[in-house]
């Protein structure tokens, strides 16, 4: 699968006016909320529409709400260690529609909480589910690419992407993304 | 504080919950409180009958994956009913529809 190189770093400069600028009929979208389970219901709001405006149905579009969903349930948990006083930044943007790129969605997720490695989870034991690493799993069942990166001065970047057609989950057949590059 | 909204009944010596709304991690702690008491008190055949249920995350899965273990220790078992498509997708991306009888 030929996959869009991993957008630029969030934090470098020009980032408010440069994400996703380059055609300005895309959609883009940004939310930020704090690190609260009550805000759940409004990022699966968020998420729901935007997928819906960038041609997304179901089951699709709710597996992306779902992955975002547990995302955020994983920044919560352990970026902030459940702690309701950070920011978690969600920013949406419809992909290909100004190139040759393939058309989809992208959604970054931005914390200033503390960096935790992501690590591949092949398969699981009945006895060895628990929710966060559940939740990877499903995190990568329902993408075709996922990115992970630290911040500079702390925190962690996440993007996920999902493409209209063809691409497979990020969790069949190739190798999972773990952290940077395409899945398949 | 999100309150779980939930129907208990008891028929034929099986123990049914049916939750209502959209279930995450908000509620995955009352609903373990709730099937550990019910389970507690006898019956060791729950179904979850989540035909109201619009949502469920890995945090719901997890909790009824204890609720399944809890029942096995008792001899009994925890099944999942009357999903919508997309919680039925969610137990599917789970790989455990098998493991909650889901059809």
């Amino acid at each position: 699968m030929t996959a869009d190189p991993p957008p630029p770093p969030a934090d470098g400069p020009g980032e408010e006016g440069e994400h996703g600028a380059t055609d300005p009929a895309a959609l883009r979208a940004e939310v930020v909320f704090p690190s609260s389970a009550r805000y759940l219901p409004l990022a699966r709001g968020h998420v729901r529409w935007f997928c819906g405006e960038c041609g997304f149905a179901d089951p699709v579009a709710s597996r992306l709400v779902l992955a975002v969903v547990e995302a955020i349930t994983n920044i919560i948990r352990h970026a902030y260690d459940g702690a309701p006083e950070g920011m978690v930044r969600l920013r949406a943007r419809q992909l290909g529609r100004a190139s040759a790129a393939r058309p989809g969605v992208e959604f970054e997720l931005l914390d200033r909480g503390r960096y935790v490695e992501r690590r591949a989870r092949r398969g699981r034991r009945l006895e060895d589910v628990r929710p966060g690493g559940l939740g990877e799993h499903m995190i990568r069942r329902c993408l075709d690419e996922i990115h992970c990166e630290p911040r500079p001065g702390g925190g962690t970047r996440l993007v996920l992407r999902k493409y209209l057609e063809g691409g497979g989950d990020a969790g069949s057949g190739a190798q999972p993304a773990a952290d940077g590059g395409p899945a398949g | 504080m999100t309150e779980l909204r939930y129907d208990v009944r008891r028929e034929d010596g099986r123990l049914v919950i049916v939750p209502e709304g959209e279930l995450d991690m908000r509620v995955a702690p009352r609903l373990r409180q709730v099937l550990q008491d019910e389970l507690a008190q006898g019956p060791s055949e729950v179904i979850v009958d989540l035909r109201h249920i619009g949502f469920i995350d890995s945090s719901i899965i997890a909790t009824l994956v204890g609720g399944l273990k809890l029942a096995r220790k008792k001899g009994g078992t925890l099944r999942v009913t009357h999903c919508r498509p997309a919680v039925r997708d969610t137990f599917e991306i789970a790989r455990l529809l098998d493991v909650f009888g889901i059809e």
